[in-house]
């Protein structure tokens, strides 16, 4: 009897562990139509494809690696960028013509505390930073310190600078 | 006579252990947490790219059609106006980054701004592009495949952990390329685990 009453009990845990696992697995609850989507989560927008570099090809692929303070934001804005196409081969290029771009950036006031590599004439400059989320950008905090990995970009201005790369362009300093 | 019972305790433990390895068994897939507003994804090809990289985007779009998940990427043909990330159409383009504010080495980019915007994918000119395994050029219609996997909710796979099948650097959704890692030819080829992957999101 207590034998027959310990593979009874047995049998109830095992019914009570499978029930809500195989719930999960099969998203019983969770069929991903158009009418059921959640889209309400605080998720990165902007996701890269990135090279992992070691640290001296960072600083040689690098305009300028340094260290500064993140003042404050200069500046949110949406940038209308009119350039010419990158691809040779394309209908834009063939018809002469040029294209508009638009991406939100923020560009942010740097102040320069030491130059590690490169040179710069400045002792604030702009850093242009998406204004997207992304794991590797959300770390920034205005006064706080960074080693970044930088490079120039004159889509912005002579004084603007762009990260190298979005997973190994921010260091904290502490 | 004693009547021989169908289910008795052992065979119904046993099948309810079996069910419970079968429930442990994960998904080799990082969710990106988005759904596009549509299971249909009409794509436009910005009149910026050649012919040469909208055949890489309709090879690697397809890619992911022969799945057979609940989710189709179809041709919208090319698109002329600006290229704005903030807009809802789901265009791909090939410019440089840095005109975007993004970052300069970075392979490719997909970005989404509003929530259910249908977002867009960016290959970056300030890279070396070609088709085809070669440590001095990365393969378009492979990083087109990977980035087309985001744009349907799947996210970058970092570690081992994040996968089931096999070497983690070998799926299509792995978040590093490089010229010399040669694995970007690779990313053509969908790994069981970005299978699993598109067919757990789209089911």
């Amino acid at each position: 009897m207590k034998k027959n009453k310990l593979k009874l009990s047995i049998v109830f845990m095992l019914v009570l562990l499978a029930i809500p696992m195989l719930y999960s697995k099969f998203n019983i609850n969770e069929t991903l139509r158009d009418d059921q989507l959640d889209t309400s989560n605080e998720i990165p927008q902007l996701v890269f494809s990135e090279p992992q570099y070691e640290e001296a090809e960072l600083v040689q692929r690098s305009d300028v690696v340094v260290i500064g303070n993140l003042k404050s934001i200069k500046e949110k804005t949406v940038k209308k960028i009119i350039k010419e196409p990158e691809d040779p081969e394309s209908p834009a290029a063939k018809k002469g013509e040029k294209i508009k771009v638009k991406a939100p950036v923020i560009i942010y006031n740097l102040k320069i505390e030491e130059v590690i590599h490169g040179t710069l004439t400045k002792i604030n400059i702009d850093l242009i930073i998406p204004d997207m989320s992304n794991e590797f950008f959300d770390i920034l905090v205005e006064g706080n310190d960074y080693k970044l990995y930088l490079v120039k970009n004159e889509f912005f201005g002579n004084n603007a600078y762009s990260l190298l790369s979005a997973s190994q362009g921010i260091v904290p300093v502490e | 006579m004693k009547k021989k019972r169908v289910f008795d305790e052992k065979r119904i433990s046993f099948i309810l252990i079996i069910a419970l390895l079968v429930s442990t068994i994960s998904y080799g897939y990082v969710d990106l947490g988005y759904r596009p507003p549509s299971a249909d994804r009409i794509y436009f090809i910005h009149y910026s790219m050649s012919s040469t990289w909208a055949n890489r985007a309709y090879s690697a779009a397809n890619t992911w059609n022969n799945v057979n998940a609940g989710v189709k990427f179809i041709k919208g043909g090319y698109c002329h106006q600006e290229m704005d990330v903030q807009d809802s159409y789901f265009s791909v383009m090939y410019d440089s980054f840095l005109a975007y504010g993004w970052p300069a080495d970075a392979n490719a980019g997909f970005a989404r701004f509003n929530t259910g915007d249908y977002g867009d994918i960016v290959m970056n000119s300030l890279r070396s592009w070609g088709d085809g395994n070669s440590t001095s050029y990365l393969d378009g219609q492979g990083l087109l495949t990977h980035e087309f996997g985001h744009s349907i909710g799947l996210g970058d796979v970092y570690s081992a952990s994040d996968v089931q099948t096999g070497n983690y650097t070998d799926v299509t959704m792995y978040g590093h390329s490089d010229y010399s890692m040669l694995n970007s030819y690779g990313q053509r080829t969908l790994h069981q685990d970005d299978i699993n992957g598109i067919r757990a999101l789209w089911p």
